[in-house]
């Protein structure tokens, strides 16, 4: 279980992703750092307890919520609350979970899942790289070590954002030991 | 009872119908996305097949039977349907 909710794994076990080649082996799996759930976890834990304190809400304020809301809408309201809230948590939890940066021993892959019924795929062959840059920035990132690493191709998406990944210096030393191997191969067939 | 008592309860009751039905339809379309999300969780696990895939499915089926049982339990406690 620590590879699949890992956001840093290297030869990550039981991973396959579409059209993943035979003998192509996954050399890094990269998702944003966790801390970046830290929002939406606090914001659901707070939504889920905040049921139990309407009630001294309506009585601070003086209200009365059996004349705003008739009793029986009362217990269909209150499922509803918690269904949309469960949406919310998978959703979110998706949003991360489906947000990954793959490197292979062939080329990169990112899957970019951007909200609810949008998400992108992008691939391009490692010979195309032809420069990869870090940079962290923020108290967030130097604090947690996280950072945006930058990958310049020449295929068709010109750039490939790998944002708010753990340990970036990590990664960029992976990917350009990566290139270096294959560019070795290319002068020395 | 009077003219304006009258027109009091015919605007309750419509307003509460009113209510009634704007519920159950919000939880049909409610439905169609729950179905959407079961949809796209398929997809997504196509493309990045983990052992964790299985429960992400489950987890969104769960999200619409729980949706379904929800529309069932409003259509008999708000006396749409028995």
């Amino acid at each position: 279980m620590g590879t699949v909710f890992s956001a840093f794994s290297e030869y990550p076990l039981r991973l396959h992703f579409q059209d993943q080649m035979e003998g192509e082996k996954v050399v890094l799996l990269l998702r944003q750092h966790p801390v970046i759930n830290i929002p939406w976890i606090t914001s659901s834990l707070l939504l889920f307890i905040l049921p139990l304190f309407t009630n001294s809400l309506y009585n601070f304020l003086g209200l009365d919520i059996g004349k705003i809301i008739p009793a029986f809408f009362l217990p269909s309201l209150l499922l509803i609350y918690y269904l949309i809230l469960l949406a919310f948590i998978f959703l979110s939890f998706l949003r991360w979970f489906f947000n990954v940066y793959i490197v292979t021993d062939h080329r990169i892959f990112d899957l970019d899942y951007h909200s609810f019924l949008f998400f992108n795929v992008s691939e391009a062959p490692l010979e195309n790289i032809q420069d990869v840059s870090f940079h962290v920035n923020g108290g967030g990132g130097i604090i947690f070590n996280y950072g945006d690493v930058f990958i310049q191709t020449a295929a068709e998406k010109a750039e490939f954002d790998f944002l708010k990944v753990p340990n970036p210096a990590l990664v960029h030393d992976k990917i350009t030991d990566l290139l270096q191997n294959i560019r070795r191969k290319e002068v020395s067939p | 009872m009077t003219g304006g008592e009258v027109l009091g309860l015919f605007v309750e009751s419509t307003g509460l119908l009113l209510a009634r039905v704007t519920l159950i339809i919000f939880l049909g379309a409610y439905l169609v996305f729950s179905l959407m999300i079961v949809r796209q969780t398929v997809l997504l696990n196509r493309l990045l097949q983990t052992s964790l895939s299985w429960l992400l499915d489950l987890l969104s089926w769960f999200h619409l039977l729980f949706a379904l049982g929800i529309l069932v339990f409003s259509l008999f406690s708000l006396k749409i349907v028995g």
